[in-house]
């Protein structure tokens, strides 16, 4: 493949906030040529790709094997509901097309097992959507990389995004049914925070554990063998109707006596003046780092001002960038990506290792 | 005027200086500590009249010239003066944890009741004005209901004392904020050398609530580290001195300092025992507190640690899980 010529993207399944295929179509070396999904989807899953699709004006087919082999497709982003991920991510693998995937992995880390396979024995490269190349992040490990902190001994993150998801814990009156997820989450598709959209309700560590796990798995270049969790569901009706956790804690063990721990939360909007407090603490034999994940920002304050815009901004952050350039390369020379299949098997691990902690109160072995 | 005999010398003049510029009506008569001329040093320095070196000279010569005790003592000797203390109807101000065991802890809060004096057990980190702040907006009504406590602290190398024992305060803190007893208690501890100089808890409480503490003795000499998250069910706190910092630029890259508040965390908290024994009641941080902070730690943390399992309470006791 010639570097002058784009790779040629399909959009598999679009029903989500649609950062990721953004994101990919944001890079020169990544031309969006059609959006695919499979027939038998509902109505409101087709009428969102083909609106995603008549924003790029490309076309929408209603079979994926048939586009991803119409139109000449290398590359395919996976932009579904969850629980559809990786039968798409295979599917594309299996037909010779590289993969870009929304988070979480899967709902099912068995799910991961065959994506794993179908990537390696098709040849083609993978990438789970994530954060690790924002400035801050990036910061980290280059002062861990050099050695400023000495030996890695304990990395903690928070991950907090400070978002709502409909109305307050404790809030629905008697009588009232439980909220139903797939239709709270269709309805907040309208201001982007529908990141767990589908049939099957899931948890922040399930949906965004990735991201902080991540951050962990490239500072540390360790495997997580043992897990401590609390989880419950704090903030949003929602997710105590539906069982799952707003708000989770989990402490990790990981390779070389290396420990740490993570706390994660959508904690509403009220608790942070921007999208959320995101901070890495890691400490070294030599030294220790605090490292706020946002920065560089840029505090903007007028009159006026709407209540939901972020008074901080980042800046100098081109992680859509980095990301797909980073997948670029590993097209074209075979190195991995920055967040490989195996890798986020490996984080789908340990989230679901961290769900079973919280529920029975024990340590759990990651496997 | 509150007459007070301070108990270990060192400890007292970090912590006391100043303290009749700030408090009208407290007054430190007495400095006892082992090395003499430590006691008089800090006596001088903090106009006490009185200087001795054995604590039953304090008690037996000069027991009317004073109505109050500060204890600052290695732990094996501290509930052993608080008692001896309290028998001769002086109100007691005792470091954390106030007794090697929580039997003797909780004799030593019951003589302090028969004996009508005021038992408050040390924990300034309640009065240090940033955490006093994420307190107050707590019990405000801004949070709701607490949900997850996030602690980092990290300090150079200490010389004395288990490791597990240095984290009463976090402990404490948590205990405080959730207002109950945790349910739950996992504990990680790591070693560099020989000693361990890390340690991670990681607390449940009835109702979904959660604790995380990062606690760190390995940093190199200089200045200390921490930092307090509370989210709750309405807003979040965050006491965090990565905010608070101010930077200082000699070349190279600059030095983030911390910025002293003038309040001070240990005179409030004197100020506080001095009106627990004016207005006669239980102080903020009574005998019966500092018992539940020992609980956790000797039935809880030391145990997790031990044993490699997390510790549930259970009809009052912890029992592995």
């Amino acid at each position: 493949m010639s570097q002058s010529n784009p790779f040629r993207v399909a959009v598999l399944s679009v029903v989500k906030h649609a950062y990721v295929p953004h994101g990919v179509a944001s890079h020169p070396r990544f031309e969006l040529v059609v959006v695919a999904d499979d027939a038998d989807q509902p109505d409101w899953v087709h009428e969102r790709n083909q609106k995603f699709a008549d924003e790029y004006n490309i076309p929408y087919v209603r079979d994926v094997e048939q586009a991803l082999a119409q139109y000449d497709v290398q590359v395919a982003v996976v932009s579904s509901e969850a629980e559809r991920h990786c039968d798409l991510a295979v599917r594309a693998a299996q037909a010779g097309v590289h993969v870009v995937q929304d988070k979480p992995m899967s709902t099912r880390v068995s799910e991961c097992d065959r994506v794993i396979e179908a990537v390696e024995q098709a040849g083609v490269q993978f990438m789970m959507w994530n954060r690790n190349l924002l400035p801050g992040v990036l910061h980290a490990q280059e002062l861990i990389d050099e050695g400023t902190i000495g030996a890695l001994r304990a990395i903690h993150v928070d991950f907090y995004f400070a978002k709502d998801a409909g109305p307050s814990k404790g809030s629905r009156a008697e009588g009232e049914p439980p909220i139903n997820w797939l239709e709270a989450q269709k309805a907040a598709h309208s201001d982007g925070s529908d990141g767990g959209v589908g049939h099957e309700p899931m948890g922040e560590l399930k949906i965004e554990g990735i991201y902080p796990l991540a951050y962990i798995r490239m500072l540390t270049g360790l495997e997580v063998r043992r897990v401590f969790a609390r989880t419950t569901a704090h903030f949003h009706q929602l997710h105590a109707d539906n069982g799952v956790d707003d708000l989770a804690t989990v402490s990790l063990e990981m390779d070389d006596n290396v420990v740490g721990s993570l706390c994660i939360g959508r904690i509403g909007a009220a608790s942070h003046p921007d999208i959320g407090e995101i901070k890495l603490h890691v400490i070294g034999s030599d030294g220790s780092l605090v490292i706020s994940e946002a920065r560089p920002e840029v505090a903007i304050y007028y009159r006026d001002q709407p209540s939901a815009e972020f008074r901080h901004q980042r800046v100098g952050a081109d992680l859509s960038h980095l990301l797909m350039e980073n997948f670029a390369r590993a097209i074209d020379t075979g190195s991995p990506t920055v967040l490989d299949a195996r890798a986020g098997r490996a984080i789908a691990a340990t989230v679901e290792a961290a769900l079973e902690s919280g529920r029975t109160g024990k340590p759990v072995e990651v496997v | 005027m509150t007459r007070i005999a301070l108990i270990g010398a060192t400890e007292a003049l970090d912590r006391f200086a100043g303290v009749t510029s700030h408090l009208a009506e407290v007054a430190i008569v007495a400095v006892v500590d082992g090395d003499l001329d430590s006691a008089r040093t800090v006596a001088d320095v903090l106009k006490a009249d009185l200087a001795v070196n054995l604590f039953d000279t304090l008690l037996d010569e000069h027991c009317d010239q004073f109505d109050a005790m500060v204890i600052h003592a290695s732990i094996p000797y501290r509930a052993e003066r608080a008692r001896r203390a309290i028998d001769a109807g002086k109100h007691v101000l005792i470091d954390s944890p106030l007794a090697p065991s929580i039997a003797e802890a909780q004799e030593l809060t019951k003589a302090a009741d028969s004996a009508d004096v005021r038992l408050m057990v040390s924990q300034p980190t309640r009065f240090a004005p940033d955490y006093a702040a994420v307190k107050k907006s707590l019990d405000d009504g801004k949070l709701g209901t607490p949900g997850l406590l996030r602690m980092h602290r990290w300090e150079s190398p200490r010389d004395a004392g288990s490791l597990w024992k240095r984290v009463t305060r976090e402990l404490d803190l948590a205990y405080w904020l959730f207002q109950s007893l945790p349910s739950e208690v996992y504990c990680m501890a790591r070693s560099k050398d020989e000693e361990p100089d890390y340690l991670q808890i990681h607390l449940g409480f009835a109702g979904g609530g959660m604790a995380l503490i990062d606690y760190c003795q390995a940093l190199p000499e200089g200045q200390p580290y921490e930092s307090l998250t509370l989210v709750g069910s309405r807003g979040t706190a965050y006491a965090d001195q990565h905010h608070n910092t101010q930077l200082l630029f000699q070349g190279d890259y600059p030095l983030a300092m911390r910025t002293a508040g003038s309040q001070r965390a240990d005179l409030l908290q004197l100020a506080e025992f001095d009106s627990a024994i004016r207005e006669h009641r239980t102080p903020s941080i009574s005998g019966a507190d500092g018992q539940a902070v020992l609980q956790i730690l000797l039935e809880a943390v030391g145990p997790s640690l031990d044993l490699d399992k997390a510790m549930r309470l259970q009809g009052g006791s912890y029992e592995p899980v």
